[in-house]
């Protein structure tokens, strides 16, 4: 397959170096051929977000123009991203938001949990003996349940131990809530609005949510979750890591049988 | 001018609030006693999460109808004797009570954000009246000459070795105490501060409270406490006057109690120490049955409905925010008040306080840097009660403040380069 490295994964302004590497990485270990588009594309609805309605038909119908011409010059199959909100907006699947709102990609996207869960019988992973505490991205798993995915794929790693985000017990139990539901924000977002917090947010949930369960890491399914826990472990000098989803699986994946 | 009121108001919340080593420790110590009693207490009665759905429709039809219900809990007042006004403003309600209160009063206070809102313990003192917060919490915030930090828990970011200084120095001037506070030892403060406060109820002149509900059908406020600071404000001197947002009122008693028991519920109670129920000033029929007015408890009762932007805020599309209970659950569960404490906010707090802030407080161009310091993550919409979509009425909010022009600078550059990418 060609795959095309959404904005987010390959822009310097956005992107997070290592998890573009990483990226890269698992798809030379897979046999896939891959195209980073190094546009300032984001999701338009994360501009929505950020209180630009006014922009989001342009930038959506502006992102469909740019992919329709990468994919049609690049030959790609698919695009693949790293982050939530790119994902949980243009995809099919979920019912993204840009897909609710008339707007389609050329190819599928899909999110790295998505893309190796589809490919779970083909993945060959060696031992990770590590034990992590699991975050899910606040969008990728509160907003639109992609949960499945990302476990199903780290279950297949051998001696990696996954802790959920699930205290306190009892309470979501009773409440029908999930590890995802009550997963605590590291406040990626932060990046775009308030910087200066973000590190000070990050290893505050470090600190309440991993470093008591005694995990060797916390790792982010979005990106952005990422970019924060590294911020704050930084700002902290705690002794734990921070791993992204696709770090950690490209730590763990040998190749494809 | 935003650009201003944004690096105030960063500035304000990053030296007080995320670089404060003892706002965390306060508010890690806070939180997890609140998980663990919210815990106990949905264990014990689980009947609440499906009442909490119950609720959401009375606030949703109370909303709706709020119009017609703040006439006819005027009525019901009335009709039990107790004297009822509308505040469409802050600067009407502020009237009322000069008028109600004069100067020169001796007043006691309990816990009331609509009285917070509008700065009314400021005010009154301004008249020349001696008032005191009768809530711990706030009494201590009002010693300390700042504001409360959480709507539950006023003190929630002052640590008790602090709490020990604070009342300390006041305590000893006043003479109640000698020696300095043990800064371990809160049973000690807390008795302390109830031997000063203990005979300020029977010599003031004043009582004033807020409500948690207020029944249309009845005139009935409820109000709920655990120190018994409320029902000694409410219960001793000769007149009440009570401040309850016109968002507080709903069709019937059986509403009411049902608001009221999801709220404490979610606020990590089992059960409160006291609920007060209030329809009318004190009375007695044990003479011949002629009902004579002011028997033990107040002679008079003044209930003053506030309206103060809640009607703008439900015309504009943001009518789930007066649903909130005022239970503090997205507080203790949002990442960032847990480093921030009541600095991420103007007078509100969190989230879902920027478009209180927006609409009853300071206006939207101040509200705007409250409402970009929240993730959207979503956290506090599912933890909610009434599942009041914070992260929706957040993103409308900031849309509502680029209409205006008061987009932070970073967020505007950044946009800047969107736009240009998306006209290429």
């Amino acid at each position: 397959m060609r795959i095309l490295l959404h904005g987010w994964d390959t822009s310097p302004r956005l992107g997070v170096p290592e998890i573009c590497e990483a990226s890269v990485s698992i798809l030379n270990k897979m046999g896939h051929e891959y195209v980073p588009h190094k546009s300032k594309a984001i999701c338009a609805e994360a501009i929505g977000f950020l209180g630009y309605d006014n922009l989001v038909d342009d930038l959506a119908k502006k992102m469909v123009k740019d992919m329709e011409e990468a994919v049609a010059k690049e030959e790609v199959d698919m695009i693949l991203t790293s982050y939530a909100a790119p994902y949980a907006a243009w995809s099919k699947e979920v019912n993204g938001f840009l897909y609710k709102r008339g707007y389609e990609l050329p190819v599928p996207i899909e999110h790295m949990s998505t893309f190796l869960y589809k490919n779970l019988d083909k993945l060959k992973f060696k031992e990770l003996p590590m034990r992590i505490l699991l975050h899910d991205g606040c969008t990728l798993g509160r907003k639109y349940g992609v949960v499945k995915e990302p476990r199903e794929v780290l279950a297949r790693i051998p001696k990696l131990e996954v802790l959920n985000f699930d205290h306190p017990e009892l309470y979501v139990k009773e409440r029908n809530l999930n590890p995802w539901d009550i997963s605590a924000c590291p406040g990626g977002w932060l990046d775009f609005t308030m910087p200066e917090l973000m590190p000070y947010v990050a290893s505050n949930v470090v600190r309440e949510y991993a470093m008591p369960r005694n995990v060797d890491a916390i790792v982010a399914t979005c990106g952005n979750g990422y970019h924060a826990f590294k911020a704050g472990i930084k700002h902290s000098n705690f002794d734990i890591k921070a791993y992204s989803y696709t770090n950690l699986i490209d730590m763990a994946l040998e190749g494809v049988q | 001018m935003i650009d201003e009121v944004y690096d105030e108001y960063v500035k304000r919340i990053m030296e007080y609030g995320a670089k404060s080593e003892k706002v965390r420790i306060a508010l890690s110590r806070a939180i997890k006693a609140f998980e663990d009693n919210r815990r106990n207490a949905l264990g014990m009665f689980p009947h609440s999460i499906e009442v909490a759905k119950e609720v959401r429709k009375i606030k949703e039809y109370s909303i709706q109808h709020m119009d017609e219900l703040i006439k006819k809990a005027c009525e019901s007042i009335e009709r039990n004797h107790g004297h009822c006004y509308y505040a469409k403003t802050k600067e009407e309600a502020l009237k009322i009570f000069k008028e109600l209160v004069g100067s020169g009063k001796l007043i006691v206070k309990s816990k009331s954000l609509a009285s917070e809102e509008i700065h009314l313990r400021e005010f009154l003192e301004e008249q020349g009246n001696e008032v005191y917060e009768t809530d711990l919490g706030e009494f201590i915030v009002q010693l300390m000459g700042t504001r409360p930090t959480h709507i539950l828990a006023p003190a929630i970011n002052v640590p008790r070795e602090d709490v020990a200084k604070v009342l300390s120095k006041f305590m000893k001037e006043k003479g109640i105490i000698t020696e300095d506070l043990d800064g371990q030892d809160i049973p000690r403060m807390v008795e302390t501060v109830r031997r000063f406060l203990r005979n300020k109820y029977f010599e003031a002149d004043i009582g004033i409270n807020g409500a948690n509900a207020l029944a249309a059908d009845t005139g009935t406020m409820f109000i709920i406490e655990n120190e018994g600071n409320a029902r000694l404000s409410i219960g001793a001197p000769p007149v009440q006057i009570a401040i309850v947002g016109v968002e507080k009122i709903v069709p019937t008693i059986e509403d009411a109690f049902k608001v009221t028991e999801v709220t404490w519920r979610y606020a990590n109670y089992t059960v409160p120490a006291y609920v007060n129920l209030v329809s009318g000033p004190s009375k007695t029929g044990d003479i011949e049955k002629v009902i004579t007015y002011g028997a033990h408890g107040p002679k008079e009762l003044h209930v003053i409905l506030l309206d103060n932007g809640r009607t703008e805020m439900r015309d504009a599309g943001y009518e789930e925010a007066l649903y909130c209970l005022r239970c503090g659950t997205c507080l203790y569960e949002c990442s960032i008040y847990s480093v921030t404490a009541g600095f991420f906010g103007q007078q509100y707090m969190g989230g879902i306080g920027a478009i209180w802030d927006a609409f009853t407080t300071v206006g939207l161009e101040k509200a705007s840097p409250v409402a970009y310091t929240c993730v959207r993550c979503g956290k506090c919409k599912t933890m909610c009660p009434l599942n009041i979509d914070i992260p929706g009425m957040i993103s409308k909010l900031r849309n509502d403040a680029r209409k205006q022009g008061y987009v932070p600078k970073v967020v505007r550059d950044f946009a800047k380069e969107i736009e240009e990418y998306a006209k290429e």
